[in-house]
């Protein structure tokens, strides 16, 4: 969520612009603060302390509704690759989760429209609760691979509960492990389910 | 809970000041009336409803917590 950047330009304004440009942000989504500047013969070299404002607002926008819901818990947010991963961590967070993670997903779902509010690129916030998504997807991944190789050795089909276009994408993703079986997402949304087809069946 | 509900809608909309929740107490379920201003009614309901549901998906959990049941409506 917040990051120190080195960079140079002509003037001190210039080297703002070439950093932002590098990272791909507009200047609407981060705060920006001068470390540094050094003026040498080629130009101004500075460092500055880049603050991701959504972020920001959405560790406030959790940390109000814990507090309403009456939770005791540390917000802890990480920056991934191409997300911002935010983990709660406290005793007693089973409702924060709710039934097949309903809760977490709703929350999720306010907090990126919260701390994407006005902002120039969106940015995705994944939201966790004491590695509930990390456990999930565990499982998720083992029932894909027993259900691939049920549908190879049955060949017939299989086809899962409803689930969530994550969820889907994880069982999507083991079915590269098994050549032998397709997957096919089917139904509409809240109700759609992924089938397992073992090849050959197909085909037919 | 209503003081969630407002939580909630005052970080959605863009007129927070606007945001009032009015309460219906009953036996084992509350009732919360969410108004705001009429700019902003599709900014808590979104898209296909998204944003209610989600909104009465959290407020519902708040009130499991608190042995009740919570309906949520937006006043429009």
């Amino acid at each position: 969520m917040n990051r120190v950047i080195e960079t140079e330009g002509a003037s001190t304004e210039e080297a703002i612009e070439k950093a932002l440009k590098d990272i791909g942000e507009s200047r609407k989504d981060v705060g920006i603060e001068i470390l540094s500047e050094n003026e040498g013969e080629t130009g101004v070299k500075v460092k500055l302390a880049i603050r991701d404002r959504r972020a920001s607002r959405g560790v406030d926008f959790l940390r109000d509704v814990l507090r309403e819901m009456k939770i005791e818990a540390a917000v802890n947010p990480t920056e991934e690759e191409d997300h911002t991963l935010i983990n709660i961590e406290g005793e007693g967070l089973g409702p924060l989760i709710g039934r097949r993670g309903q809760t977490l997903d709703a929350l999720q779902f306010l907090l990126n429209t919260v701390a994407n509010k006005g902002a120039f690129h969106r940015k995705h916030i994944i939201l966790d609760v004491e590695k509930y998504r990390v456990r999930k997807k565990k499982s998720l991944e083992e029932l894909a691979r027993k259900m691939m190789e049920k549908a190879t050795a049955t060949g017939k089909a299989v086809t899962l509960r409803p689930m969530t276009a994550y969820e889907r994408k994880i069982i999507h993703t083991i079915a590269h492990d098994y050549p032998d079986t397709e997957t096919m997402s089917d139904g509409e949304e809240p109700y759609r389910r992924v089938t397992i087809y073992p090849k050959r069946e197909k085909v037919k | 809970m209503k003081e969630l509900l407002e939580v909630l809608a005052q970080a959605l909309v863009d007129k927070p000041e606007e945001v009032n929740v009015s309460v219906v107490e009953g036996e084992r379920s509350v009732i919360l009336q969410l108004h705001v201003a009429p700019e902003d009614v599709g900014k808590v309901i979104g898209k296909q409803g998204r944003i209610a549901k989600a909104l009465r998906t959290v407020v519902k959990a708040a009130a499991v917590k608190e042995g009740k049941k919570a309906i949520v409506e937006i006043i429009d």
